[in-house]
C-alpha cells in the first residue's frame, strides 16, 4: 500500500502552484465539455452546437492530464491545455454567435442576462476561467526542485538530470 | 548565469507575446469568419461599394433612365413630400364631434380665433410610431400650424408647456425588448399648470395622445397600477393598466377645462386624439367635451392641416379607418388579443418570449400548458366577425331577432363607427345606379362586375370633399358560412364641391366579390344563393342602417336611427361553386391550404382543442368577452393543449426553435434529386447581361426608344440567364439579403438596396451612395444626407378614402427611394388592426381589408412609376407584438383569406405588387416561410412574381436556407453561405442529393432578379454595360489583419522555441548524444 501512496505524495508534494493551476484548469474543461455535450444535445439548441469545439475540449482534457504527468512534459500542459480551450471557445463563438443577436436583439438588458440559456452562460464562464488559470500557469512553475529529503526516498530530482 | 538570466527574460517576453499574439490570433479568425458571414451589411453599414459599372463606350442607347423623375433636385423632392404628407392629414384627418350641449357647431373657430393649447403633447406630438417603421423628428410644430392658419395662440401656456415638457411628459420605452418596461403618459394635472391656463380663449384644445412601435403592443391589464412584472413592481398612470383610457391627470384637465368653458373662458372644449391607435372614447359625453378630432400620429406637416380644419380654411373629409370603441372591452377579439389574458401574471409587453421546445415536450407528456398564461396561443376566436363586421352584423341580428343577439346595445359598444366622419358641410346621396355587366358582355372581362353610380350633392354652405362607401351585404344561411352583414367593397371620393354642387361617383364590385370562403364544405370560393344588397353609405353603420330600412326596418323595431332604402340595390343570384373555384389571375385551382392553422381540422380535430368560434347563428353562446355592470371584464380566453403532433410539427419547421422564429433544420426529402437533376450554373453558352432581360427594346438612332415592351416573367431567356450564374453567385445571392441584394458577376447585375419603410421610406437621401446609386448621390445633391419627410400613420392615409390622393402618395414614395437608391421598401405594413392595441398599427391601415388592400395597391402602383418594388409586410397573422417572435397564430381558413391575407391579394392580384415580407410567428405550428402559402397561395392563386424576404433572421437564428424550398427567397440578414453546402452539386463539392433544392434555389434568384430588372436600381445601366463585383476595402484590411497577426503569432512561437532551445542547450544535446 506504501508503495502506492508514497509515490502520490511524493507527486503532490513535488508539485508547485503552477501545477495546481494547469489541473484546475484540465479539471474545469472536463466540466465544461460535460455541460457542452449536455446543453447543447438538444434539438432547439444543436444548431448552435460546435463538435470541432468539443474535440478540441476533449484534447485538452487528455494533454492536460497526459502532459502533466511526467516532468519532461509537464510545462507544455498549460499551454496545451490554454490553447486548446482558446481554439474551443473561438469555435463556440463562431457557431454560436447568432444565439446571441437572437438573446440579445432587444438590447442588453439584465433581463435579457438572466433569461439567457445556462448552457451559454455556464460554457462562457468556465471558458473564460481556464483561459485565466491556464495562461497563468503558463508563467509558473509545475514542479519544484526535490529536497534532501525526497532524495532519500530515491525519487529522481532534476539536479540528478 | 548572466546568460541564464537573460535567457530566461527573453523567454518570459516571448512567451507574454505568444499568449498575447494566440489570443489575438484566435479573436481575429474567428471575428474574420464572423465579418466575412456578413459582408454584405458590413459593406452597407460602412458604405463601401461592392460592384463596379465597366460602361460600354459604344453602346447606342442614350437614354438610360427607365425610371424618371419629376424633380430636378432633393430641395424640390422633399418639398412635395411635405405637400402630401400635408395633404394626407388634410383628406384624413377625420372629425368626429362638433357640437356643444345646445347642438350647435364649434368648429370651425374661424381664422381670428384664439386658442389656448392643452398637455404636454400639444408641444411634443406623436408624429410616427417607433421601431422600423418609424421617422424621424423633424417636424412643424402645433403652433407653426396653428398660427400659420391665422389662429392666435395662448403663447404663455405654450411656453410654459416647453419649459415643464420633459418633467410632465409621456414615456415609451422605444427600441427595447420591453420586458419590465412600461409607457407612461405622464403630463401635468390642472392644479400645476400656470395662470395662463384661464386665459380667455375662443376654445381650449387638449392633444391626446399616444404612441406605439414595434416590438410593444399597448398594455391593456387588468389590474391596479402596481404591476408585478418578473417579480419586479411596476408604477404606470393609466387605470388598469389600460393604455387607451384617459388617465386620472387627463380627466381631470379635460373635466376643468369643460368647468372653464361653462364659466365663459372658453367657448369650447376641442379634443384632438393625436394616435394611430383608437382611444377609448367612453369619455367624450361623459365629460361633455364640444368637438372631436382623429389625427392619428399627423407626421412632420400634419400641423398645418390641423391649423388648416381648426381654422375652417379646410373642411374634413377623412372618414375612420377604424371603428372607435366606447369601451374596448366588448371588442371580443380582445378576450385572444396581446397582453389581455385572463389571469395573467404579467402584462407581458414582451415580443421575444420564448416557447422552449423542451417544455414544449414536457407539456405534452404532462397535459399542460407550455408557457405562463397560454399567451403563445393566439386564437382568432372572432373568425371574421372583427371590428365592424361584429358590431354591424350583430347589430343587425338584434334588430331582426335572430342569432341569439341577446342584449346587445350598439352604442354602449361603438362611439363611431367605422367609415364616419363629419364635414362642416352636409351632402346628399341620390340617384342610385347599378349596372350588371356579366364577363361574357366583355370580351376582356374576367368576371362580372356591378357598376354602381351614385349622385352627389354639397348641400351645404362650405365647400368640401365627400368620401362615399360602398357596402355588400351577402345572404347568410344559419349553419352556413359565417357572413358579416356589410362589407366595404369599394370607395370613392369627390372632388372640391361648391355648395349646391353635385358630381356622380362610379364605383363598382367584381362577381368575386359576391363569393365566400367556404373552409369546411366546398373548401373554395361560392357564391350562395339568396338575395344581395348593396348600398352607398356614409359609414358602415348608415350602410346596414340603409340595408335594414330596404327589409322593412325602422326604429320601432329597435334600430338606432332609420335608413335610406332608396340607396340600396337589392339583388338575387344563383348558387355558384365553380366558377370561383379557380384564380381568375392564374387559373389555377383554389382549395384549403391553412387547414394547418384551424384547430377544428389540424391534428385530425382534436376536440381537446376545438374552438367556438364566433357565429352569428349564436352570439350569445360564442362571444366570450364582454363588460359586467361595474364595469370589470369578463372573458375566456382559448387555451390550447399542446399535442404530440404539434410538438412535431413544432421540430420539422423551426427545428424547435421558437424562441424568435427560427427557420427549420429538417430539410423535406421532396428537395432530393429528382429526374431532371440539377440545374446549370456557370454557362458560358449564352452571354446576357440583366438589363437585357428588362424589356424589348427597340430605339430609333438618337437612343430614344420607340418599344419598351416587357420580358415575360416565363420567357426562355431568363432560364439562359439563370444558367449563368455560379453555384457560388447563387448562394452569395441568396445568403446576404439584409436590405439589399447583392451583385452578381456574370449577368452584371447591380447591387441593389432594400430598405425599411413601414409608413414610408425612412432612410437618408445618400444611402445608395456606396455604389453611386440614387439620383442624390449622382447628382451630388447638397440634400443628400437628409431624409424625407416623417410621413404620417398609415390608417389616416386609409382613412381619406381617396385613392387618386393614394396613387400620388405612392409616386412620392417612389421619387424618395429613386433618389435615395432604394429598389425595393420593406413595407407597406399591411396587417390588420385586429384591435387598437397593436404596436405597429401606425405602419398598418386599417381594420377593414379592402381599405387596406386599395389604399396600399394605389400607393404601390404610384411607387411603381418610380421604379419602387416592396415587400409587403408582415405575412401573415402577425398583428400583434406581443409574441410576435413565433407565438402560434390559429384561424379558419375563411378568417385567412377574407381578412387578413385579403389586401395582400389585392395589392397583389390588382395592383401589382410584387414581393412580401414574411412574419415572425407561427402560421399553427409552421414559419410563415414554412408553412408553403408563399408558394400556393401569394404565387399559384395571387400571381406574385416578384421575392419574399424573411422578417430579421437576426431575430430568428436558425436555418433559413432551408425555407427557400417553401418560397422564401432572402434572409433580412447574412448567414453563412456554408449552409447551403447540403444542396451543392457535386460539381461544387456537394453530394448532388438536393437537385429539386437547387432548382428552388434558382427560382428564387429567379424571383429577386424579376423585381430588380424592373427598379430603379437598373437606372443608368445599359444592355451592354458591364458590372463586376469587387471585394470592398474594409475586407482588405481585415485580411491584411489577419496575415499581420499570423505572422507575429508565428514569430512568437518561433522566439519560444529559440528560447527555450537557448535555455536547455545542454540537456537537449546530452539527450542527442544519449541516443
Amino acid at each position: 500500500m506504501q508503495n502506492v501512496i508514497k509515490p502520490i505524495q511524493h507527486f503532490f508534494k513535488s508539485r508547485s502552484l503552477g501545477f495546481y493551476f494547469t489541473a484546475s484548469a484540465t479539471l474545469l474543461a472536463l466540466i465544461e465539455l460535460i455541460i457542452y455535450a449536455i446543453a447543447f444535445n438538444n434539438i432547439q439548441y444543436l444548431q448552435y452546437f460546435s463538435l470541432p469545439a468539443l474535440l478540441c475540449s476533449i484534447f485538452a482534457v487528455i494533454l492536460g492530464i497526459g502532459l502533466s504527468c511526467t516532468k519532461w512534459t509537464e510545462a507544455w500542459a498549460p499551454a496545451a491545455v490554454g490553447a486548446l480551450e482558446l481554439a474551443a471557445f473561438m469555435l463556440f463563438i463562431r457557431d454560436g454567435y447568432w444565439y446571441f443577436t437572437t438573446q440579445f436583439y432587444g438590447g442588453v438588458t439584465m433581463t435579457a442576462i438572466s433569461t439567457t440559456y445556462y448552457g451559454y452562460l455556464l460554457s462562457i464562464i468556465l471558458f473564460l476561467v481556464i483561459l485565466i488559470l491556464s495562461i497563468a500557469a503558463i508563467f509558473m512553475k509545475q514542479s519544484h526542485p526535490l529536497t534532501d529529503e525526497n532524495d532519500e526516498k530515491g525519487v529522481e530530482t532534476e539536479c540528478q538530470k | 548565469m548572466s546568460k541564464i538570466k537573460h535567457i530566461n527574460g527573453y523567454l518570459l517576453a516571448s512567451k507574454i507575446t505568444l499568449v498575447t499574439t494566440s489570443i489575438l490570433f484566435g479573436l481575429t479568425l474567428t471575428a474574420s469568419t464572423i465579418a466575412f458571414d456578413n459582408a454584405g451589411t458590413i459593406s452597407a453599414l460602412l458604405n463601401q461599394p461592392t460592384t463596379e459599372i465597366q460602361p460600354d463606350p459604344n453602346s447606342k442607347y442614350k437614354d438610360l433612365e427607365y425610371y424618371k423623375s419629376a424633380f430636378d433636385n432633393l430641395k424640390d423632392v422633399k418639398e412635395n413630400g411635405k405637400v402630401y404628407a400635408e395633404t394626407a392629414v388634410d383628406e384624413g384627418l377625420t372629425l368626429l364631434k362638433n357640437s356643444d350641449s345646445e347642438g350647435n357647431a364649434v368648429l370651425p373657430l374661424g381664422e381670428s380665433a384664439t386658442v389656448s393649447l392643452f398637455s404636454t403633447s400639444s408641444v411634443n406630438p406623436i408624429l410616427s410610431g417607433t421601431g422600423s417603421g418609424g421617422g424621424g423628428t423633424e417636424n412643424v410644430s402645433l403652433l407653426e400650424g396653428i398660427e400659420d392658419a391665422g389662429l392666435s395662440v395662448n403663447r404663455e401656456l405654450w411656453d410654459w408647456y416647453e419649459a415643464n415638457s420633459s418633467t410632465y411628459g409621456r414615456q415609451w420605452p422605444a427600441g427595447s425588448s420591453g420586458v419590465g418596461k412600461f409607457a407612461t403618459i405622464g403630463d401635468a394635472s390642472w392644479d400645476q399648470l400656470p395662470a395662463a391656463k384661464t386665459q380667455q380663449a375662443d376654445a381650449a384644445v387638449f392633444v391626446l395622445s399616444r404612441t406605439g412601435g414595434e416590438g410593444m403592443d399597448l398594455t391593456a391589464y387588468e389590474d391596479d397600477n402596481n404591476m408585478n412584472v418578473f417579480g419586479n413592481n411596476y408604477t404606470v398612470d393609466y387605470k388598469n393598466g389600460n393604455y387607451l383610457v384617459l388617465s386620472d391627470t387627463e380627466r381631470d384637465v379635460l373635466t376643468n377645462l369643460c368647468q372653464q368653458r361653462d364659466n365663459g373662458v372658453f367657448d369650447s372644449v376641442i379634443v384632438i386624439i393625436n394616435s394611430a391607435n383608437p382611444v377609448q372614447c367612453d369619455f367624450v359625453d361623459e365629460i361633455g367635451i364640444d368637438g372631436l378630432i382623429w389625427a392619428g400620429s399627423w407626421g412632420s406637416q400634419g400641423a398645418y392641416a390641423i391649423g388648416e380644419v381648426l381654422s375652417g380654411s379646410v373642411s374634413p373629409s377623412g372618414k375612420l379607418s377604424d371603428t372607435f370603441w366606447k369601451y374596448h372591452y366588448l371588442n371580443p377579439v380582445l378576450a385572444n388579443y396581446g397582453t389581455l389574458v385572463n389571469g395573467a401574471t404579467s402584462p407581458l409587453v414582451n415580443q421575444w418570449r420564448q416557447v422552449n421546445a423542451n417544455n414544449f415536450q414536457t407539456a405534452v407528456n404532462n397535459g399542460t400548458d407550455t408557457d405562463t398564461d397560454n399567451i403563445e396561443n393566439i386564437v382568432y376566436q372572432e373568425g371574421i366577425y372583427m371590428g365592424y363586421r361584429y358590431t354591424e352584423t350583430r347589430y343587425e341580428d338584434k334588430v331582426l331577432g335572430r342569432g341569439n343577439a341577446g342584449d346587445f346595445d350598439y352604442y354602449q359598444a361603438v362611439s363611431y363607427p367605422f367609415g364616419y366622419g363629419l364635414s362642416y358641410s352636409t351632402f346628399d346621396y341620390s340617384d342610385l345606379d347599378v349596372q350588371f355587366i356579366p364577363k361574357v358582355s366583355d370580351r376582356n372581362a374576367t368576371d362580372d362586375k356591378y357598376i354602381v353610380n351614385v349622385t352627389v350633392t354639397n348641400t351645404g354652405d362650405v365647400t368640401a370633399k365627400e368620401s362615399v362607401q360602398l357596402y355588400l351585404q351577402k345572404p347568410y344561411i344559419e349553419g352556413g358560412i359565417e357572413k358579416a352583414s356589410v362589407e366595404l367593397v369599394d370607395f370613392g371620393k369627390t372632388p372640391l364641391l361648391e355648395a349646391g354642387q353635385s358630381c356622380t361617383l362610379t364605383m363598382k364590385i367584381d362577381g368575386k366579390d359576391l363569393a365566400s370562403y367556404d373552409s369546411y364544405g366546398a373548401k373554395t370560393y361560392v357564391v350562395d344563393s339568396g338575395t344581395y344588397y348593396l348600398t352607398v353609405a356614409k359609414d358602415s353603420h348608415s350602410a346596414i342602417n340603409n340595408i335594414l330600412a330596404k327589409k322593412g326596418k325602422t326604429v320601432a323595431d329597435g334600430m338606432t336611427e332609420d335608413g335610406d332604402d332608396s340607396l340600396v340595390y337589392e339583388f338575387s343570384r344563383e348558387e355558384d361553386r365553380t366558377t370561383y373555384s379557380n384564380s381568375l389571375v392564374t387559373g389555377n385551382q383554389i382549395t384549403n391550404q391553412f387547414d394547418n392553422a384551424d384547430l377544428n381540422i389540424y391534428d385530425d380535430a382534436n376536440e381537446e382543442n376545438h374552438v367556438d368560434y364566433i357565429s352569428r347563428s349564436n352570439w350569445e353562446g360564442t362571444v366570450k368577452y364582454g363588460l359586467n355592470p361595474d364595469n370589470t371584464r369578463t372573458y375566456a380566453r382559448e387555451v390550447v393543449k399542446p399535442t404530440q403532433k404539434m410538438q412535431e410539427d413544432l421540430n420539422r419547421s423551426w427545428g424547435g426553435i421558437t424562441s424568435c422564429g427560427g427557420q427549420p433544420t429538417l430539410i423535406p426529402e421532396e428537395a432530393k434529386t429528382s429526374e431532371r437533376g440539377y440545374p446549370t450554373f456557370g454557362s458560358t453558352e449564352t452571354s446576357y447581361t440583366l438589363a437585357m432581360l428588362r424589356a424589348r427594346v427597340e430605339q430609333n438612332d438618337d437612343g430614344d426608344p420607340t418599344n419598351d415592351e416587357w420580358i415575360a416573367y416565363d420567357d426562355p431567356m431568363w432560364e439562359e440567364l439563370l444558367d449563368q450564374i455560379t453555384w457560388d453567385e447563387l448562394v452569395s445571392l441568396l445568403s446576404d439579403g439584409e436590405r439589399k441584394n447583392v451583385g452578381i458577376s456574370s449577368i452584371s447585375k447591380p447591387a441593389v438596396i432594400d430598405h425599411n419603410g413601414g409608413n414610408g421610406p425612412n432612410q437618408r437621401y445618400n444611402i445608395g451612395a456606396a455604389n453611386e446609386q440614387g439620383l442624390a448621390t449622382r447628382k451630388n445633391d447638397t440634400m443628400q444626407k437628409e431624409s424625407p419627410v416623417v410621413y404620417p400613420c398609415n390608417g389616416i392615409v386609409a382613412s381619406t378614402f381617396n385613392k387618386e390622393l393614394a396613387y400620388y402618395y405612392g409616386c412620392q414614395w417612389g421619387e424618395d427611394m429613386l433618389w435615395a437608391g432604394m429598389a425595393g421598401l420593406y413595407g407597406m405594413g399591411m396587417n390588420i388592426h385586429r384591435s387598437a392595441y397593436g404596436g405597429r398599427n401606425f405602419e398598418y391601415y386599417s381594420e377593414d381589408p379592402v381599405l387596406s388592400g386599395v389604399i396600399a395597391g394605389e400607393s404601390v402602383k404610384g411607387m411603381s412609376t418610380r421604379g419602387a418594388y416592396v415587400y409587403l409586410k408582415h405575412c401573415v397573422l402577425n398583428d400583434q407584438e406581443t409574441y410576435r417572435c413565433g407565438g402560434f397564430t390559429w384561424a379558419n381558413e375563411q378568417t385567412i383569406r377574407e381578412i387578413y391575407l385579403k389586401p395582400y391579394e389585392i395589392a397583389i392580384s390588382e395592383y401589382g405588387a410584387q414581393g412580401v415580407m414574411g412574419s415572425l410567428n407561427s402560421i399553427g405550428m409552421m414559419s410563415s416561410g414554412t408553412q408553403g402559402f408563399f408558394n400556393t397561395v401569394l404565387r399559384d392563386e395571387f400571381g406574385m412574381t416578384g421575392a419574399a424576404v424573411t422578417d430579421t433572421t437576426s431575430a430568428m437564428g436558425g436555418n433559413f436556407a432551408v425555407s427557400v424550398f417553401t418560397g422564401n427567397d432572402l434572409p433580412d440578414g447574412s448567414i453563412s453561405d456554408d449552409a447551403f453546402d447540403f444542396a451543392a452539386p457535386v460539381s461544387e463539392g456537394g453530394t448532388g442529393e438536393y437537385g429539386e433544392f437547387a432548382w428552388a434555389m434558382r427560382e428564387s434568384a429567379h424571383r429577386i432578379l424579376y423585381s430588380v430588372v424592373h427598379s430603379n436600381a437598373m437606372n443608368g445601366i445599359a444592355a451592354s454595360d458591364k458590372i463586376i463585383t469587387i471585394t470592398p476595402a474594409w475586407i482588405n484590411v481585415v485580411n491584411a489583419i489577419k496575415i499581420s497577426v499570423s505572422v507575429l503569432f508565428g514569430i512568437s512561437v518561433a522566439a519560444v522555441l529559440c528560447c527555450l532551445y537557448l535555455k536547455n542547450q545542454d540537456a537537449i544535446k546530452r539527450l542527442i548524444f544519449k541516443k
